[in-house]
């Protein structure tokens, strides 16, 4: 076989591959600007008669045990107080970690890594029954506590990523120019890392954003739902509008790929911890 | 920088790194440490919540742990926990190393189906399980529709409710889901090989073949026994994707470990019984976190 033949065989490999991993969510696309009734004809890509009418249903407020907006702007304050909050302790503590050398650093850094392992299946049950006592059930701050801690490992691991990759001597100069600690993270290194920053934060954000298990335990009245728990609750039902609930879907999955194609690399960085040497 | 934190002037002070740890050490002790070891403790205690007994959650001893062995159910979702994960990580790893090995062939538009090939992984499980589970509907779905128009059957099938097929497709959105990240790793590794060791080995005349198996396998064992182990912790944990899209039905066929402890928890309300289903498969993931720790520390150490 000549080189050429590879190539091209390489890149027919390679369409078929992207087709598998798109074509789920071209769906989404497709099937949220058909007319309700198309969805139960002959499937087609195209929408045959395009329309908004899913986006205008999604969005119609104030349906009974529906109210895709209220959703909207539980999860959205959800994910954003949540991420305001792993930001400050992981970069706090990520900071920490990166640069003294303190008795009981090593276990510390351990235990991080370990919380990846913990299922949320398991942790839900004494949640739920400490959030019961707290009477934080039902409540959005059941959520952002629960969602803080989950982000708080990874974000602070990657946080002290991005703290290890600015140069001491930073610190030891403002240091001996007389700055304190604090004043030193928050005047000369934390503006340095703006980028890690943002991208800590967009992946705590995601986190909060697309998490299902704890919020559809720990908020059970209709109007406490995050978005999906309630796009989740169209499983499963007969007469499903299909075409609204895409109108949905495509909602809130457009902006977390726009996320996540910013991410990607900070995402593996973060992920290998030190395994993938350059 | 050494010097921080230690003696300084004959006076012993607080390490300032603490100050900055402090509120994760507290985060995780209150949010995470102690939740864990009260359902430690719950798996010792009678927690039957429709029958909530007058003298409170006393200790009944290894009763849970006693019920959660005998129960038949609990072995059938080891056994499908171990279908899954023996069928889902080795698939998503060979689609992933396939994947990884086509993008870093240069052609143009590599950038872009890298984009393309990130998207699974950034759908939010919810609206992945949506979408498949209108692709595989039995009426109307897309896939029943093009298998049939292709020939490939005859009349449609249940693919989630069929209990021959529902662990089968449940895996294939599981695949569909999971493998970007290993494609996305295993990139990162194979660019790090340098261009040189192929070019010797065509020099001496080896095969495609021969340099995959000698060159890029080797090369990317550190990466990919990171990525396997992730994949093993993670696939124990995996919950959303399975229930979402069957909720461990049709007969329990899909009725993964996580699933049961969640059922246990939240439809039978026996919240001893799930922190003991709970606390054995934390033992499980224990196992191969000790094992995931000495690599990576290996790893950093190097």
């Amino acid at each position: 076989m000549n080189k050429k033949a590879v190539r091209v065989i390489s890149v027919l490999l390679v369409c078929v591959v992207c087709l598998f991993a798109v074509f789920p969510f071209v769906w989404i696309l497709s099937t949220s600007f058909k007319p309700a009734e198309e969805i139960y004809q002959t499937p087609s890509l195209v929408p045959n008669n395009p329309t908004l009418e899913g986006y205008r249903n999604i969005l119609m407020s104030g349906a009974r045990q529906f109210d895709f907006k209220q959703w909207l702007s539980n999860s959205v304050v959800v994910a954003l107080i949540t991420t305001f909050f792993s930001l400050a302790i992981a970069s706090l503590g990520g900071y920490g970690l990166s640069r003294f050398r303190f008795g009981g650093r090593k276990m510390l850094s351990y235990s991080i890594l370990v919380t990846q392992v913990i299922p949320g299946s398991l942790l839900i049950i004494p949640l739920y029954v400490i959030m019961n006592t707290l009477g934080l059930i039902n409540t959005l701050t059941a959520l952002v506590l629960a969602y803080t801690t989950f982000a708080l490992p990874f974000c602070t691991w990657m946080m002290k990523g991005f703290f290890d990759t600015i140069p001491k001597s930073l610190d030891e100069a403002a240091v001996m120019d007389g700055c304190g600690h604090f004043q030193t993270f928050i005047q000369i290194i934390a503006p340095l890392t703006v980028p890690g920053l943002l991208a800590t934060g967009l992946f705590s954000f995601i986190n909060g954003w697309n998490e299902y298990l704890f919020a559809s335990i720990l908020v059970q009245r209709y109007n406490k739902w995050t978005i999906t728990v309630g796009l989740a609750s169209f499983v499963g039902q007969y007469s499903t509008n299909w075409a609204a609930v895409m109108a949905g879907a495509t909602i809130i999955t457009v902006p977390v790929i726009l996320a996540f194609l910013f991410l990607q690399k900070y995402l593996v960085s973060g992920m290998t911890a030190g395994a993938v040497k350059q | 920088m050494q010097e921080i934190g230690r003696r300084r002037g004959g006076r012993t002070r607080i390490n300032p790194g603490y100050f900055f740890v402090a509120p994760l050490i507290i985060v995780m002790i209150g949010l995470l440490l102690y939740p864990i070891l009260k359902a430690a403790l719950m798996s010792v205690q009678y927690w039957y919540m429709p029958k909530s007994g007058t003298s409170g959650n006393y200790f009944v001893g290894f009763d849970n742990f006693l019920e959660v062995f005998r129960d038949r159910f609990f072995l059938q979702s080891v056994t499908t926990t171990a279908i899954y994960m023996g069928l889902s990580i080795p698939i998503r790893y060979v689609l992933g190393l396939a994947t990884a090995m086509l993008l870093n062939t240069g052609f143009r538009g590599r950038g872009i189906a890298r984009s393309f090939i990130i998207i699974p992984w950034a759908v939010p499980e919810v609206v992945a399980c949506l979408v498949w589970i209108l692709m595989y509907e039995l009426d109307f779905g897309l896939i029943n529709h093009l298998a049939m128009s292709l020939g490939i059957i005859q009349a449609p099938l249940g693919w989630l409710t069929d209990t021959r097929l529902a662990l089968g497709s449940a895996i294939a959105v599981a695949v569909w889901k999971g493998f970007p990240f290993v494609a996305i790793m295993l990139l990162s590794g194979l660019q790090s090989i340098p261009d040189e060791l192929y070019e010797a080995s065509s020099i001496d005349g080896a095969s495609a073949w021969r340099s995959f198996v000698s060159i890029t396998l080797p090369s990317l064992k550190p990466v990919s026994i990171v990525v396997f182990l992730l994949l093993i912790i993670w696939s124990i944990k995996d919950f959303g994707i399975i229930y979402l899209l069957a909720r461990g039905g049709p007969s329990r066929v899909t009725e993964i470990l996580t699933v049961y402890i969640y059922k246990a928890g939240f439809s039978s309300f026996d919240f001893g019984k799930a922190s003991a289903a709970g606390m054995i498969m934390l033992l499980f993931s224990a196992i191969f976190t000790v094992v995931y720790l000495n690599i990576v520390n290996r790893g950093e150490d190097a």
